[in-house]
């Protein structure tokens, strides 16, 4: 952690940050916030978790309790898909699209890391 | 009097803490019973002995009883504390115990044993002439049976792991659609964390507060009620804020409270620190569970009352005798507790795993921190996901929410999110500040994730610090000096 001086406000104020990871951490007017420097052609997947692109990722490491989708099955937007446990507690995790399971990439009991792809939804106007 | 030379204590952070704490000031020797993830750890380096038990999952490590035993016994401990979750209300782990001539600080198996089946929980209450809830905990578990209790309960009814406690293995069911998978997934759930499937039915109150009585029986059998605490913040029922004393609750309702659980305690011939929950609507109250265990929100108590119950539970159980006065435990002020979760609170609060950072909390008087990290101690996602308390107490309610308001501003942890801005929100809600939201408060004012704070000038201000922290110098110890910064010039227009 460092002291760094910042103008803020109007005001001339002492803040502590600390790179960790690539992210930068500081605390400034009681809040801790954590920027993220914008990762220029990183993935080398070119479907990533963009809201509405059907590709659910696991938002945690954890266990894949429930797999409640197969192959070819048509689903609708907000129907639960995967149940993933962590840290005792069950997540479900929801289609935001409607369309049809193309690709499943995980199982039951399986435990995944972050972001691994879980599964695809074909949109249905694709 | 037994003498209790040495506690080894079958449990891990703050509270594991909490409890080293204890015995130093006691004279007592600690041996942590530990996983092997949790050697980067505070309570690792603060106790005295350590052993590891078993590898990171609770099951190979912090739930299982002959590992714990085992490792009580080879440092030669007398008494072993299991702090609260894991086995702490484990029958079973109670009597290992007894039999292998280690103390068990808690309860007799026998209590557990009553209070942690629901059934036989009720039913000694029901005896104690205190309300209980209308529902179903028979020995039929089919799911053919159960929907047809659900239906005579009526909507909405919750489902439970019988086994279950800490929110875990419970589901509410608002309508007939709902109630299969409800009870499907308290069931699958139930098992994973506590080995059984087993399951109870309540009916559902609607906006009910979360009052519990605190109570301690010492080793002459004298029984005290400590007052209450409300523990209505709830997410999915796990408890984020609690306080004390309850506000909003007429006096003679409290009364009839403290009376209850007394009767229970004794009904039960239960000894040492138990909490009896109720919920409260409309002037009427309810049995829900007694915990044989000390409460992760027992400090509030403590505050208020200026006593310390981890130091009570281990004098009990080496048969000393307590310093308390009836008439002089009363309570004093103010206390607040808010639970700090390693979580993103702009993201559905999922768990946010990984190794902190720079972490400060900010003492002051009327302010006590809970920690069991320090920096560079990993949280993983093998356990709960709390990392800290932070209470505070001052000489009435809206003062101390005021505390813990400027307390939580000024308190940072860096390489972790955590839910603190959900706290300060909850904290200026204003059914908070007046003292009237139930245990639906969370779930009716905050059914999204938080919006995260954004703005140009918060962006910019990132970047600038990103690019300029690498070459800034290293901060001086306690960080007394400040930096001549060649930044700031350049930051005018921020």
């Amino acid at each position: 952690m460092k002291w760094l001086e910042v103008q803020w406000g109007g005001k001339l104020t002492r803040i502590p940050v600390e790179k960790r990871h690539g992210k930068t951490w500081f605390h400034i007017d009681g809040q801790t916030h954590c920027f993220e420097p914008k990762v220029q052609a990183l993935r080398t997947d070119s479907t990533s978790a963009q809201p509405g692109s059907g590709v659910v990722l696991s938002p945690m490491p954890g266990k894949v309790l429930k797999v409640k989708v197969s192959q070819g099955e048509k689903v609708k937007k907000g129907d639960v898909l995967v149940v993933i446990e962590a840290m005792k507690m069950e997540y479900s995790l929801e289609t935001d699209v409607d369309g049809t399971i193309t690709d499943l990439y995980c199982k039951e009991g399986e435990q995944v890391s972050l972001n691994k792809k879980l599964i695809v939804v074909q949109g249905e106007s694709l | 009097m037994r003498r209790i030379d040495k506690i080894a204590i079958a449990n891990r952070g703050e509270v594991a803490v909490r409890i080293i704490r204890a015995c130093q000031e006691l004279g007592i020797e600690t041996v942590l019973l530990h996983s092997d993830v949790d050697k980067n750890t505070l309570a690792f380096r603060l106790s005295d002995e350590t052993v590891c038990i078993g590898s990171a999952p609770a099951n190979e490590s912090y739930l299982n009883i002959q590992a714990n035993i085992d490792g009580a016994i080879s440092l030669g401990a007398d008494a072993i504390h299991p702090g609260f979750g894991f086995l702490s209300e484990n029958a079973a782990f109670a009597e290992a115990c007894e039999k292998n001539r280690l103390i068990f600080i808690g309860p007799s198996a026998d209590a557990i044993r009553l209070f942690g089946d629901k059934i036989s929980a009720k039913n000694l209450v029901k005896k104690a002439g205190v309300p209980v809830l209308p529902g179903y905990n028979g020995e039929d578990q089919s799911l053919d049976c159960l929907l047809a209790q659900v239906e005579t309960i009526g909507y909405p009814a919750i489902v439970k792991a019988t086994a279950g406690g800490g929110g875990r293995g419970l589901r509410i069911i608002p309508n007939k659609e709902s109630a299969k998978e409800a009870i499907e997934s308290a069931m699958r759930e139930g098992l994973s964390a506590f080995g059984s499937s087993e399951v109870f039915l309540e009916k559902y109150l609607g906006s009910a507060k979360h009052i519990e009585v605190q109570v301690f029986v010492d080793s002459s059998s004298q029984g005290f009620h400590l007052y209450e605490r409300e523990c209505s913040v709830q997410r999915r029922h796990q408890k984020i804020i609690e306080e004390a004393p309850a506000q909003e609750v007429p006096l003679k309702v409290k009364q009839q409270m403290y009376d209850a659980a007394i009767k229970i305690a004794k009904e039960a011939k239960y000894i040492g620190a138990g909490t009896v929950e109720f919920l409260y609507q409309d002037g009427e109250f309810y049995f829900l569970e007694m915990n044989t265990r000390l409460q992760v929100e027992h400090p509030v108590t403590e505050m208020v009352l200026g006593v310390d119950l981890v130091k009570a539970q281990i004098l009990t159980a080496s048969e000393q005798s307590l310093l308390w006065e009836k008439e002089l435990l009363s309570q004093r002020g103010h206390a607040i507790e808010c639970r700090i979760y390693a979580e993103d609170p702009y993201n559905k609060g999922v768990p946010s795993t990984g190794k902190l950072g720079y972490c400060y909390f900010p003492n002051g008087g009327g302010r006590r921190f809970e920690v069991g990290f320090e920096p560079g101690d990993e949280i993983t996602s093998f356990y709960d996901s709390m990392i800290a308390k932070v209470i505070v107490w001052d000489e009435n309610r809206p003062r101390a929410i005021q505390k813990m308001k400027t307390t939580l501003k000024q308190t940072i942890i860096f390489g972790l999110k955590t839910n603190i801005p959900y706290l300060l929100e909850i904290l200026s809600h204003n059914e908070f500040v007046d003292a009237t939201m139930t245990t639906q408060f969370i779930e009716k004012n905050y059914p999204d994730s938080l919006k995260k704070p954004t703005s140009s000038e918060l962006e910019s201000l990132g970047e600038l610090l990103n690019q300029s922290v690498s070459q800034a110098s290293e901060s001086q110890p306690g960080g007394a000096a400040l930096h001549p910064s060649p930044w700031v010039h350049g930051w005018e227009h921020l």
